[in-house]
């Protein structure tokens, strides 16, 4: 395989990534009343914690998806933040989302 | 039991070129008694190392290298007690600091190279990649779909080089591998760097050793600096393996290793066809493998992994640089451009 088309390859596949990793489920975007901007997610060394807002999935790598039941009228807050490195282990929200419920 | 199971494992790694972590990952599965999953993790990585290291060789110069093998071991395992009582307050004080040394020497890795220009693409494209697999959390197993892209799928024969005795560098091995292990993702290939420069006349020999030294704290560090720096490690960890197991770990992974270097003096070696039907068959296995533990999406990391290091092969660069998937991302999320960057991926 020529070298220019090894890069055509691994730039192909890379945009699938990256479209992979935009395609979070959002149906309904509005500002997170009810939702930290900061939320602390407890670190208890497993896979799944759990945070002030509901259940919180730590990610391989430090982002993390926080999945709010605190919504109003029941619709659900779907936030990705990024893990700030700190010990206290609070996070900086990069993306949010609400989903409205099914009526 | 487990010893002669796991020695005898590791065999295999004189006839395919799979790395122990793999096959770790094929046969570990299920052992959870801690001084069980001790003596099987130590015996094969060794066992496995030492197969894989002396397939290369053939005839005279493999004496050499034998014994640059175990007494690197040897080395290493003597210092065990240093990387218990010393590296763990070095490693605290020194941690703030540790981006900064990994990006030199990957600055000084690229600067080294042949191809300056090719290094660097591959060292930034395959540190693009490993940040996006690593952060988003694209598929189970991440790491298994990442190395079997890079180093899995695209095996080649390699040149040996020329093999000197060990001689008294063996006292610097464990100083090397004891400053690799407090570094993120640190290979024996960062070092690289750092060995030219303290032993312009380094052969085979000392890389082998190092190898061999670094895999022994690498299984180590869980219980040194609370960091497992291979699956191995990590293994040992979650099957609550305590540091008493470890020292006989560290026994038995030495007689495993001397077995395998005997293996390999008296083992037929295979022919080039062989050896390639041998890698084909390895490659449709390891295919398998990736699917299965990391699924469609865990297939095409893999795919684009072994696009950039068929890059690096033909662009005359060497393979390590794909290794930049684990540098970057460990320079990048201490020094805080992780968030930036996931705004950039997810466009906000």
């Amino acid at each position: 395989m020529k070298p220019k088309t090894c890069l055509l390859v691994f730039s192909v596949c890379l945009l699938c990534l990256v479209l992979k990793a935009r395609s979070a489920e959002i149906s309904y975007s509005s500002s997170l009343d009810g939702l930290p901007q900061y939320a602390q997610v407890a670190s208890t060394g497993g896979i799944v914690y759990r945070s002030q807002t509901g259940g919180a999935m730590l990610c391989m790598g430090g982002c993390v998806r926080l999945y709010g039941s605190n919504a109003p009228n029941g619709s659900r807050a779907n936030v990705i933040g990024v893990w700030t490195g700190r010990k206290d282990n609070s996070i900086t929200v990069v993306r949010e989302s609400w989903t409205r419920p099914k009526s | 039991m487990f010893f002669f199971i796991a020695t005898a494992a590791g065999f295999a790694g004189y006839y395919v070129p799979l790395h122990f972590n793999a096959l770790l990952s094929l046969l570990a599965y299920g052992i959870s008694d801690a001084q069980s999953a001790t003596i099987f993790v130590f015996c094969l990585t060794f066992s496995c190392l030492a197969c894989s290291l002396l397939s290369l060789r053939q005839g005279r110069k493999n004496r050499d290298l034998e014994l640059a093998i175990a007494g690197g071991y040897a080395a290493c395992a003597a210092a065990v007690p240093l990387l218990f009582l010393a590296v763990p307050a070095i490693y605290s004080a020194a941690r703030p600091f540790l981006w900064a040394v990994l990006l030199l020497l990957c600055a000084a890795l690229v600067l080294r190279d042949e191809n300056k220009k090719a290094a660097a693409l591959v060292m930034a494209a395959s540190g693009c990649l490993g940040f996006l697999v690593l952060f988003f959390s694209l598929c189970d197993n991440a790491l298994l779909a990442l190395f079997s892209g890079f180093f899995g799928f695209s095996w080649e024969e390699q040149q040996a080089q020329e093999t000197q005795g060990l001689g008294w560098p063996v006292l610097f091995v464990p100083l090397v591998g004891m400053f690799l292990v407090m570094l993120p993702a640190a290979t024996p290939f960062l070092a690289q760097p750092l060995l030219s420069a303290a032993l312009p006349l380094a052969g085979a020999g000392q890389s082998a050793a190092l190898v061999v030294g670094k895999a022994l704290y690498d299984l180590c560090s869980a219980f040194a600096i609370g960091r497992g720096r291979s699956q191995g490690s990590v293994m040992l960890a979650d099957a609550g393996a305590d540091v008493s197991s470890v020292f006989l770990g560290i026994a038995l992974g030495f007689v495993s290793l001397l077995c395998a270097i005997a293996f390999c003096k008296i083992a037929p070696r295979p022919g080039n066809r062989t050896r390639r039907v041998v890698a084909t068959a390895g490659k449709a296995v390891l295919a398998c493998l990736v699917l299965f533990s990391c699924g469609l999406w865990g297939l095409l990391i893999a795919v684009a992994a072994a696009a950039i290091s068929e890059y690096a092969s033909r662009a005359g660069t060497h393979r390590g640089m794909c290794l930049g998937s684990l540098y970057c991302p460990a320079i990048i999320y201490p020094l805080g451009l992780a968030p930036l960057l996931a705004r950039l991926v997810l466009g906000y």
